[in-house]
């Protein structure tokens, strides 16, 4: 039997899980599939565009259906192609784009668009959004919005609903003022009741976004030159250079009004989401309309998809969609919110249980409908929302105890309730995977929580479920679920953790990164694992490995900081911050000669000189004259000092010595991530030591505390005091003993504040200062002769190590 | 139409790694894989312009250097996106020269890039997402 030809309209969320679904269902053997979307896109996760607003997550992570998917899977992909006409007598359909093709079944899943309330001045002649007004529903509009908002002042979201705040929270980081506009009583009125919408209005005011309440907009002000402002019916205005609109959404439900099927406010389904007019024709996602119902989420389409294909392939026909019961979290950073159901008691025999705590902004209510949930509000502390949003969901009766609802007190058997929760249950809502799936998942094979969150994408959305993922991985593995392995790996690349790589190498005389993939990996090179290897590698051998350089991060064969443009960053060595004025002069010489565009101090204490061109790394390094600061690579970087003894009225001890020995001592050396160092002369910390990887603190009589794991930069943490030496050398020898223990048990790219957390601060101790293993001489050595094997990589200026290294435009022959 | 640019002999080009030429009107990243193949692609990431041919290479597959997006040098095909780069076809002749044709087709820009966070490493930009 030839195959059907499947025709989806609508290349969204819902579209491609229905497609998904089918596939799974053996879909491949029984139909030829076309699909069309009107985005020039793959498929992607639309929820997480506040997150690419926000900047948290790139566009190209919320790609749920790759290009290659639709290839892989042989359906045939027409983006950026929407459909303008159906024919349901001929069985056809045709696209913008003039593509025509035949369909045994049509799926439409057209989704919604957002809603543009009729103001004057929203839209231009051409009924298009005017410059500088947008809608908040596609990765265009997304990109629309970050490229207006970088050159915007002032902001204003038209709406106070989830998608709203969500946008005026991403608004927020590209640095301008943000205006909320919303017409009604409350924030997201929709899910919360007047007190909790209170709380999450002073929320968002405590994150700088201005809430306007009862204002319904009249007009977009401005001109030919751009937008100025907006005007509410209460006579007052707002100035704003950006607008986004988000005062809801309209089903894209037009496609199926033209071609005669039944349209209310959305396209109208059967339970098995088929169109009531037309059996060939299924519809699916936010443009269907069943029992009355037309939902704004993701939740429903997971449902309806599955129901869709058990229909479709045959597998069952009587699945039927009975339509579902809604509940969100928001999700803006810093305001934790989730709601479910109803906001207010409606029926006498409600019951209400509800706690606040405004100072802490912590709000709970939930409505108790004959010892059921049918409302919850969670606002500050949602700890219990996967519980509330299960029990809402699957009608399960509540415990008699209801302020074991609201908190953890002496909590139920965890156990119990993951038993109890039944197969169909939502456990990731963003990617709509069930505790089913991962049981399934489980039970194919997977182990661990990483494995069947890239098997299922489950946890990968906003994260809120992971730990739920967790536990009932767990649970499916009776207790046993694996740590994911790779999580002790050195590199991902290769199979082994630090000290068992370090002996494999050892034992069989690797030396090179290529040799390593080879015995080590089954011949398969991983990119990205081939930098950590080489400096695992370089720490190994010293001066005598293969230094293979296509193994080494750009940074390590340029010698300088790849810059966004491509060119370099060169920074001299400092120790100290301290340079002679000669110095200062021949950097200001070369700035000026090879007209350096930027030059700068460092948070590092030392001279940046910023975007370099490789053509003049050579010149630049050799002019200055100055060893290289080795600001780009895993490696000791630098070690800041305050002015110690010799200068200042409080000093302990002779920082600015120290850190000059240790920078004259370390330079250079390779570590499985960076070593930032600094000494203070006095407990005042003025050079930030409390902080470092290592910290060196003079207390007086040539005593200094060491301390370790120490990190201000992405993650904060005080060091750890190590111990207390009592001179300069003993400090030298303690700090390198230390290094070489790190570089030889770190993880590649693991810095020391989470490596000593992980190590632990007594067993650091016990084998660096109390020698308990005995390889304390061991350790010295080594790392004496990783540092009689450094040399200045600058010197590679004169001498390039490979063809047209410091070339950016290499010429053709002819 | 396609013209042909001779690049000079193989040793012109370092093991596993990629050097940008200056073809014609056109900027192209030329790499030469560990294997020994040779292959040419668009100068530029689609993404945010970054320099293709300073990224790490493994087998066919290339790692940009500035947010880590991979591409299969054979295809151009994303290797975890959504957006592919050009490719250029490139032989290595008998008596040993690179050869790479340039043809007029467009290159590839990806269309939705927002300029967000300029310079974030991916990995703590993941991190900001956990
Ligand atoms: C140049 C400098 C900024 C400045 O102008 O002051 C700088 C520039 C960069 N830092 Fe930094 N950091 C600079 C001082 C710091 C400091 C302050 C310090 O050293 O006292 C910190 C906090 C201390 C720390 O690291 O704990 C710092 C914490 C980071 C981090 C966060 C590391 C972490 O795990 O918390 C990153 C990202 C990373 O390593 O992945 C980073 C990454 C970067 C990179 C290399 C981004 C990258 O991965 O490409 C930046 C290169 C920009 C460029 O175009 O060259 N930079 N960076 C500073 C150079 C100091 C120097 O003289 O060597
Ligand atoms: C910023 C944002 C945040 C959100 N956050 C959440 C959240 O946290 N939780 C939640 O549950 N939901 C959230 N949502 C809602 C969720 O994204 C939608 O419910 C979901 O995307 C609906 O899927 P769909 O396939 O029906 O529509 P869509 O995903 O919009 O897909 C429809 C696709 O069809 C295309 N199309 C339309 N007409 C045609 C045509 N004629 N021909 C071809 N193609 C066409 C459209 O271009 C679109 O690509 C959010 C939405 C946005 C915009
Ligand atoms: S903080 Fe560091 S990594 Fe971030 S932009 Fe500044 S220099 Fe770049
Ligand atoms: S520029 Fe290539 S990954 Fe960003």
């Amino acid at each position: 039997m030839g195959k059907r030809k499947l025709v989806v309209i609508g290349n969204g969320m819902a579209g491609a899980r229905a497609v998904e679904e089918v596939l799974a269902r053996g879909g491949a053997d029984m139909f030829d599939i076309t699909m069309f979307g009107d985005e020039p896109y793959g498929n992607y996760n639309r929820i997480l565009l506040s997150n690419v607003l926000n900047g948290s997550q790139y566009p190209a992570d919320i790609v749920m259906n790759p290009l290659d998917w639709y290839r892989d899977n042989g359906i045939t992909l027409h983006a950026g192609s929407p459909v303008t006409d159906i024919d349901r007598a001929a069985k056809t359909v045709r696209s913008a784009a003039g593509v025509h093709v035949s369909y045994d079944h049509l799926m439409i899943a057209t989704g919604s668009r957002a809603f543009i309330p009729p103001v004057e001045g929203m839209t231009g002649a051409d009924g298009q959004l005017r410059h500088g007004v947008y809608a908040f529903r596609t990765l265009d509009d997304c990109d629309g919005i970050i490229a207006k908002a970088k050159e915007s002042r002032q902001a204003a979201v038209i709406g106070g609903g989830l998608l709203g705040l969500e946008a005026a929270r991403g608004l927020i980081n590209h640095g301008c003022k943000v205006h909320v506009i919303h017409i009604g009583k409350h924030l997201m009125e929709q899910q919360l009741d007047g007190p909790a919408g209170a709380m999450l209005r002073s929320a968002m005011e405590a994150m700088g976004v201005e809430v306007h309440l009862h204002k319904s907009t009249t007009a977009v002000l401005g001109d030919e030159r751009g937008i100025t402002g907006l005007a509410f019916k209460d006579g007052t205005t707002v100035e704003c250079d950006l607008i986004v609109v988000s005062a809801g959404i309209r089903p894209n439900a037009e496609i199926g009004m033209r071609c005669g099927l039944t349209v209310e406010r959305a396209i109208v389904v059967d339970d098995h989401m088929r169109s009531i007019d037309d059996p060939d024709v299924y519809v699916v996602g936010e443009c269907a309309q069943h029992r009355g119902r037309v939902y704004g989420l993701v939740a429903p389409l997971w449902d309806q998809a599955k129901v869709l294909a058990e229909h479709i392939t045959g597998r069952n026909r009587q699945a039927a969609y009975h339509g579902s019961k809604l509940a969100t979290k928001l999700k803006v950073m810093g305001v934790e919110v989730a709601a479910m159901g109803i906001t207010e008691p409606t029926e006498e025999r409600d019951e209400v249980v509800q706690f606040t705590e405004p100072k802490r902004g912590t709000y709970k209510k939930l409505i108790v409908r004959d010892g059921r949930l049918v409302g919850g509000i969670l606002m500050g502390d949602i700890s219990k929302a996967a519980y509330l949003m299960q029990a809402f969901d699957r009608d399960t009766p509540l415990p008699e105890e209801r302020l074991s609802l609201l908190f953890d007190i002496g909590a139920p058997a965890e156990k119990v309730t993951l038993e109890e929760m039944p197969g169909e249950a939502q456990v990731c809502n963003c990617n709509g995977v069930t505790k089913a799936a991962i049981g399934a998942c489980v039970a194919g094979g997977a182990r661990n929580a990483s494995a069947v969150m890239k098997a299922t994408r489950g946890g990968m959305g906003c994260g809120s479920c992971k730990g739920l993922i967790n536990e009932l991985v767990d649970f499916f593995c009776g207790g046993e679920a694996e740590e994911d392995p790779s999580i002790h790996y050195y590199v991902p690349g290769v199979p082994l953790s630090t000290t068992d790589l370090i002996d494999a190498i050892v034992a069989n005389d690797l030396r090179s990164v290529s040799s390593v993939f080879k015995v080590l990996a089954g011949g398969k090179e991983d990119p990205s694992s081939k930098p950590g290897l080489a400096n695992l590698l370089s720490t190994v051998w010293k001066g005598e490995y293969e230094d293979e350089r296509d193994a080494r991060f750009i940074n390590d064969r340029m010698h300088g900081n790849i810059q966004k443009d491509g060119t370099f960053s060169v920074v001299p060595e400092m120790p100290g911050g301290v340079c002679t004025p000669d110095e200062l002069k021949r950097i200001a010489d070369v700035a000026v000669k090879y007209k350096i565009p930027l030059v700068k101090l460092t948070g590092g204490q030392r001279i940046d000189l910023v975007g370099v061109p490789r053509d003049d790394l050579p010149g630049v390094w050799k002019e200055l004259g100055m060893p290289a600061g080795h600001a780009w690579g895993k490696s000791y970087r630098t070690c800041k000092s305050c002015i110690g003894t010799d200068h200042c009225r409080f000093g302990l001890g002779d920082s600015m010595a120290l850190a000059t020995k240790i920078e004259r001592r370390f330079r250079g050396i390779d570590s499985p991530g960076k070593l930032k160092l600094a000494t203070a002369g006095c407990p005042r910390n003025c050079s930030e030591a409390y902080v470092k990887d290592i910290g060196a603190v003079a207390i007086g009589d040539d005593k200094w505390e060491i301390y370790i794991g120490g990190a201000a930069g992405a993650h904060i943490r005080k060091g750890d005091l190590l111990c207390v030496v009592g001179s300069h050398d003993e400090a030298l020898q303690v700090m390198g003993r230390f290094m070489q223990y790190y570089r030889e048990t770190a993880k590649w790219k693991e810095r020391t504040y989470s490596y000593v957390e992980r190590v632990g601060l007594a067993k650091i101790k016990s084998i660096v200062i109390d020698d308990s293993e005995g390889i304390g001489d061991r350790l010295d050595k080594s790392i004496q002769q990783s540092i009689d094997a450094y040399r200045d990589p600058w010197l590679e200026g004169q001498q390039p190590a490979t063809p047209n290294q410091f070339t950016s435009l290499v010429p053709a022959e002819g | 139409m396609a013209d042909s640019f001779n690049l000079g002999p193989l040793a012109g080009l370092p093991t596993g790694e990629g050097r940008t030429f200056k073809l014609g009107d056109r900027r192209v990243a030329v790499f030469r894989t560990r294997e020994g193949a040779v292959y040419a692609t668009q100068a530029s990431c689609p993404h945010r312009t970054g320099p293709l041919a300073d990224g790490l290479l493994g087998g066919h597959s290339l790692v940009c250097p500035l947010h880590d997006w991979m591409f299969d040098l054979r295809t151009g095909q994303s290797l975890n996106g959504a957006c592919g780069i050009k490719t250029y076809v490139a032989r290595v002749e008998l008596n040993g020269s690179v050869t790479v044709e340039v043809d007029d087709e467009d290159e590839i820009v990806a269309s939705f890039d927002v300029g967000v966070r300029q310079g974030m490493t991916s990995d703590i930009a993941t991190d900001a997402a956990r």
